[in-house]
């Protein structure tokens, strides 16, 4: 089923935000039609590979752009206040599991490489390159892997990120230069047998 | 099935990328392959069944058309908006790090606090102002300890990949230990005040105490940001005692031991700036 009317793929995201506010189903519709795909590869990456808990925050991510459609600045980008809502989800979810649980949130990242769902179709060599390059982004800290995620999976532009981030343009790019640069140390590093 | 896929389609987007992140040129040739890298992680994170399943999850969120705030409501709405929602959002984060503080953080302050009141009863005779500098840098190095330990725990790292800066959470963490501590300081220097014993008024107590609290917090905190918070809390205290053997035997000899204090509490305000300014970057220095 299509969900988005082809009456919509020309509209901007702000102006399709307005229309929600105004209580237009398919403007939520169409919404979700083209952010739900990058806005579940963020937080899939951002979680390290799980997908269940992805899945839940972005319907919080969405249910909380609902709730917040009556204060919504017209005009107000639309992206950066996205993934600005997701970014506080999952920083929520794992305070939350944080104070619960564990001491310390870094042992909760360390044991989620090996939990990355690889596609059993994908040829052995593409799996390993795939397998390299996800455990590679889940040994970046957190602020590293969410402005990299941004910038090079779900192209945000850096003063988007900023604004995602609530960051200032310099320490971005000073993230991603860091992130980058760990990346590639972590990469060169002989694979384990 | 939709793919979030790795948008940099060819090696001169993504040496644009780089250049754009003002990476040598020296460097981008080295560095470009590992961006490229992640290519290799496609994700297949969307079905137009997931879309539909969380489209059936939002409808009853939806606004009905009539409950759909008029024009003016909106404006109303968002000037209220832009006017409370820094304060709002402020307290919003205070109250979150309450919860984040442990419950030693309460129970250790308040257990330090009664065990100075043991040293009130007569058998020791101790001076007011001694015991407020012995309690006060063990109240104020607890409050360091358990409001600033995500630096131990890398929580902060966490705390930056918020929205929310770490110097905005690090504020809201130094004013609840402060307010806290003082709170529970104050109520100690009234408790010595019935007790008919103080070597002086209510605010020569308050001075009495704020010069160690804010001087050994803000060593602590400031050293912090080099070097492991075991050895932050002890540098703090050893300038603290450093700081009352000179007013021992020097300054108040010289009578100005009044002055001292106020000299070790706008010294220690200072370093409790530079601390806090300090931690909005500490996140990036732990990695």
């Amino acid at each position: 089923m299509r969900i988005m009317n082809e009456a919509f793929e020309s509209v901007s995201d702000e102006a399709l935000m307005e229309q929600m506010c105004r209580g237009s189903r398919q403007a939520l519709a169409a919404l979700v039609e083209r952010h739900h795909p990058p806005l579940m590869g963020y937080l899939y990456r951002l979680t390290n590979g799980q997908r269940e808990l992805a899945e839940d925050l972005a319907q919080e991510t969405f249910l909380k752009i609902l709730q917040s459609a009556a204060l919504y600045a017209r005009g107000r980008p639309f992206k950066p206040w996205l993934y600005t809502i997701a970014t506080n989800r999952a920083r929520d979810h794992f305070r939350r599991l944080e104070t619960r649980k564990t001491d310390d949130w870094s042992d909760w990242i360390e044991e989620r490489p090996g939990q990355i769902d690889l596609e059993p179709e994908a040829a052995f060599l593409t799996r390993e390159n795939q397998g390299r390059a996800a455990a590679a982004v889940q040994q970046l800290s957190p602020p590293l892997r969410a402005a990299l995620i941004l910038r090079f999976y779900n192209d945000l532009s850096l003063e988007e990120i900023a604004q995602a981030l609530d960051l200032p343009l310099g320490t971005v790019k000073s993230r991603l230069s860091n992130a980058v640069r760990q990346l590639q140390r972590i990469l060169a590093e002989p694979q384990e047998v | 099935m939709k793919e979030a896929g790795f948008p940099l389609k060819d090696q001169a987007q993504v040496e644009a990328a780089l250049r754009e992140l003002g990476e040598p040129e020296a460097d981008i040739e080295a560095l470009t392959p590992a961006v490229m890298a992640l290519d290799a992680w496609q994700v297949e994170a969307s079905t137009p069944a997931s879309r539909q399943k969380l489209l059936e999850a939002l409808m009853p969120a939806m606004p009905e058309p009539e409950n759909v705030p008029s024009v003016v409501q909106q404006a109303v709405a968002r000037r209220w908006e832009s006017q409370l929602a820094q304060l709002e959002f402020f307290l919003d984060v205070a109250r979150a790090q309450v919860s984040v503080l442990r419950p030693g953080f309460w129970f250790f302050s308040i257990l330090i606090v009664l065990l100075g009141m043991v040293l009130t009863t007569p058998e020791f005779n101790i001076p007011d102002p001694v015991i407020l500098w012995l309690v006060t840098p063990v109240v104020a190095l607890v409050g360091i300890h358990y409001g600033f330990q995500s630096v131990i725990h890398r929580v902060s790292e966490l705390e930056a990949a918020a929205p929310i800066s770490p110097l905005r959470l690090s504020l809201a963490r130094l004013m609840i230990v402060l307010i806290y501590d003082i709170l529970l300081l104050s109520a100690f220097s009234l408790f010595l005040i019935s007790q008919g014993e103080a070597g002086g008024s209510l605010t020569d107590l308050i001075l009495h105490f704020l010069s160690p609290l804010l001087l050994v917090s803000g060593v602590a905190l400031t050293c912090s940001l080099r070097w492991s918070m075991r050895v932050s809390l002890t540098v703090g205290y050893t300038v603290w005692m450093v700081f009352v053997m000179a007013m021992l035997n020097l300054v108040s000899a010289a009578g100005w031991g009044t002055l001292a204090e106020w000299g070790g509490m706008l010294a220690g305000a200072g370093l409790l700036a530079v601390g806090i300014m300090g931690q909005r970057r500490s996140p990036a220095q732990m990695l």
